[in-house]
């Protein structure tokens, strides 16, 4: 008897336990009501524009010089009525050579030509051919100088080499005018100074030369078989254009070269159409930057370049050296000079910075525009800052959700 | 000062929804849940002077009416329908009570734990954010989860034919209310929006007090009655800074009895009101005085495998405390059901099943038909 009702006892206990865990079980099917019907909390989604100046503090400014020609990608040559460009550049030829076997002076140098690689998806050429020419400088150039007399050392200096391009292949080969034996030695004496200007001439072009390679064939001293053809880019170079980059004004400029930034620092409200800020979910925030008017030529933009949002690690407005920059957005902005032209706004998204901002109680946020990579494009775009013209000032537009107003129950 | 360059808003509802139907679960203080056990739920809702015993907590009197010690769960389920132009299902599940009890001597006592209101739901619908440089589709989510229990502590006394019992039950629970808006891929120009929402948690904590008592006729007649008293119901929103609101919740008038026919006849009939119009309104909700009858028969003359195999009939009506207008929502419902008994009685199956609806659209804007189902397991510790 009492084994049969421990028996029971067990049971209970089990099936007991078991139970319980059944009644967790509370459960609710939804329901597909429409927003007006649903009970429950809502939150009224508000679209809001503010103008900068509004705005706490705002600040914006154009911060040039990130790329100059000797760092840019190209080399650009033009000869259009509307700009001229030369490339400036110089080769130091070495003065030995090694082989498996030892290291030996040049005896002769043979075979040379210089290669140009063109960049014909980014070069405009009214017709064909054009001819490329390589003449010798009077005086020697600073590459690293942001300002270039574009006629600087030219003069009436010595033919060296042309090339013709006919548009069929990216490569043209120039071939000497002089003695290439003596002309690479006195690169090799004199270190390439003062080197030597190309210049584009024929139809009307603007040509991107995106490789400038000189090639020869060595004989060492002591040996009777040339080396096989040995190539070398220019130590150093630049180009010069005429005219050169207006100096920025209260503008914000972006691109160009030397490229040019945009840096920027805001205070958000406290509250924006009655929500305030600090509690409210920000769907969306993006600055907008009115273009203005394409700049003068031959300045615009010539190409669709790319740009990219960067964070500042320190504030842009202190004089002293480059304020640093920290990552960038993962996404490039795409300028279509086309699209600019137009009037259409620029949207920088700030939606992080500005949840962040709020959430964190950050006192300014600081962010910048840049093109990336620097350098992309001759001409360049500008856009109206707070000190510029009404109807083109830079706008803050949230698109936030107030908090959603639980009731009790 | 702040300068609005525009200010544009326009949501447009894409129209899957109804004009003004809500689930009774969001009305007030929520749908009340009888912590009734599945033989009184198919014996019309009583649960109160019911012979045979029943693990209902309406009456703590009738703890005397269980022999052994014993343990049970009683479990709903419920599928809805919101009835309008367009019928929208939706389901809920419940426990209306666990409960353990244990006689000794005269006495009798137990602690169970029971539902009050029930404040679960949840809604999804997609709508369209229309901007002035394109639109956003969203799903936005609504949901309550929760709701508020009784756990509750009894104690009975045998006073020759009459019964007497007092419980103490503290009124406690928790409700989380949440909204989340989920943006997809923007039309046009408009840019891509941050998903949002929040959400925000409400506890409830209150006492409330009861008696009851019972009388034993010749084990042919058995009337029950209990009353509990007015008590107030706390609700503390855990947030930053807490905030309360009280709730007053009314006195309790129960009443009920069953009378064998013939042994395996028996006939029950139960009433109850609850003054709900003096505590005061619910926030937007208003609140009604709520009167519930209900009554059925059973018939305990079948065996199936060996079992017991009662059958039962009832049907029952009662007012609703909360609603949206002037209107009080009433619900109607007939219960059948049928149990099963192992063992001798001492594990048992009950089942109920209750077809019926509750208000009416042109007057309470709230119309639902359901079908519930309250299945009680329970067991009886033998006697040694």
């Amino acid at each position: 008897m009492n084994k049969s009702a421990g028996h029971v006892n067990r049971k209970f206990v089990i099936l007991a336990l078991g139970l319980v865990g059944l009644s967790v079980s509370c459960t609710e099917d939804p329901l597909a009501l429409g927003s007006d019907t649903a009970p429950g909390a809502t939150s009224e989604i508000r679209d809001v524009t503010l103008e900068v100046t509004s705005l706490p503090l705002w600040r914006d400014t154009t911060v040039s010089g990130f790329a100059l020609p000797s760092n840019a990608p190209f080399m650009f040559l033009s000869n259009d009525s509307q700009m001229l460009a030369k490339g400036l550049a110089r080769f130091n030829v070495p003065d030995t050579l090694r082989t498996l076997a030892d290291t030996l002076p040049v005896g002769l140098f043979d075979s040379v030509t210089v290669q140009l690689t063109v960049d014909t998806v980014r070069s405009v050429f009214s017709d064909f051919p054009v001819t490329f020419r390589m003449v010798t400088l009077a005086e020697s150039f600073d590459e690293d100088s942001e300002v270039i007399e574009v006629n600087a050392g030219i003069g009436s200096g010595a033919e060296l080499a042309t090339g013709h391009f006919d548009g069929i292949s990216d490569t043209v080969r120039m071939d000497f005018a002089v003695s290439v034996d003596s002309l690479l030695k006195s690169w090799q004496e004199t270190d390439g100074e003062p080197g030597f200007a190309l210049l584009v001439e024929g139809p009307e072009s603007r040509v991107r030369i995106q490789q400038m390679l000189l090639r020869y064939r060595p004989l060492l001293e002591g040996r009777v078989v040339p080396l096989v053809p040995k190539t070398q880019f220019p130590t150093s170079r630049t180009f010069v254009t005429d005219p050169p980059l207006p100096p920025t004004g209260q503008e914000l400029r972006l691109g160009g070269i030397p490229s040019s930034r945009l840096y920027f620092e805001f205070v958000p409200p406290d509250t924006v159409a009655g929500i305030p800020l600090r509690e409210a979910t920000i769907n969306h925030a993006e600055i907008i930057l009115h273009p203005l008017a394409p700049p003068k030529d031959p300045f615009p933009a010539e190409l669709t370049f790319a740009a990219r949002q960067i964070t500042l690690l320190g504030d842009p407005f202190v004089l002293g050296p480059k304020t640093p920059i920290g990552s960038g957005n993962a996404v490039t902005i795409a300028l279509n000079p086309e699209t600019l032209a137009t009037g259409r706004p620029l949207s920088l998204n700030v939606t992080l910075l500005l949840a962040r901002a709020t959430v964190e109680s950050v006192s300014s946020i600081r962010m910048g525009l840049r093109s990336d990579p620097d350098a992309q494009t001759i001409g360049f775009w500008e856009f109206g800052s707070a000190e510029g013209a009404e109807g083109f000032l830079p706008q803050l537009r949230i698109i936030l959700s107030p908090k959603p107003p639980f009731d009790i129950p | 000062m702040m300068r609005w360059v525009h200010l544009f808003l326009t949501l447009m509802v894409v129209p899957i929804g109804l004009s003004a139907q809500q689930p009774l679960t969001s009305v007030g203080l929520g749908y009340p849940v009888e912590p009734i056990d599945g033989r009184s739920a198919a014996l019309g809702g009583t649960g109160i002077g019911l012979f045979g015993s029943t693990y209902s907590l309406r009456n703590p009197a009738d703890l005397l009416h269980h022999p052994e010690a014993g343990f049970s769960l009683s479990l709903a389920s419920e599928a809805v329908t919101l009835d309008e132009d367009q019928s929208l299902k939706t389901g809920r599940e419940r426990f209306t009570n666990i409960r353990a009890l244990v006689p000794f001597s005269d006495w009798a006592a137990s602690i169970a734990f029971g539902g009050v209101f029930d404040q679960d739901w949840s809604a999804r619908f997609l709508d369209t954010l229309v901007l002035a440089d394109g639109s956003a589709p969203f799903e936005e989510a609504r949901e309550h989860d929760g709701g508020i229990s009784t756990i509750d502590v009894s104690l009975a006394r045998r006073l020759g034919p009459f019964g007497i019992g007092v419980s103490a039950q503290r009124l406690t629970g928790s409700l989380r209310q949440s909204f989340f808006r989920t943006f997809e891929l923007p039309i046009g120009e408009a840019p891509l929006l941050n998903d949002g929402g929040g959400m925000r948690e409400v506890s409830y904590r209150g006492w409330r007090f009861k008696g009851g008592a019972s009388i034993n006729i010749a084990d042919r007649l058995l009337i029950g009655g209990s009353m509990s008293l007015p008590t107030t119901l706390t609700g503390t929103v855990q947030d930053t800074i807490p905030n309360t609101t009280d709730f007053e919740l009314p006195v309790v008038y129960e009443i009920g009895g069953s009378f064998r026919l013939v042994d395996e006849l028996l006939i029950t009939a139960a009433t109850g009101r609850s003054p709900w119009a003096d505590a005061g309104d619910v926030g937007e909700y208003t609140t009604h005085d709520v009167t519930w009858v209900g009554g059925g028969i059973e018939f305990g003359g079948l065996i199936f495998l060996g079992g017991r195999l009662p059958l039962r009939f009832g049907m029952r009506r009662s007012d609703l405390p909360f609603s949206i207008g002037a209107d009080s929502i009433i619900e109607k419902a007939f219960t059948g059901g049928f149990g099963w008994e192992f063992q001798e009685g001492l594990a048992t199956a009950d089942l109920s099943l209750e077809i019926g609806s509750r208000g009416d659209i042109t007057g309470t804007n709230i119309q639902e038909s359901f079908t519930r189902m309250i299945l009680t397991l329970s067991l009886r510790q033998r006697s040694p």
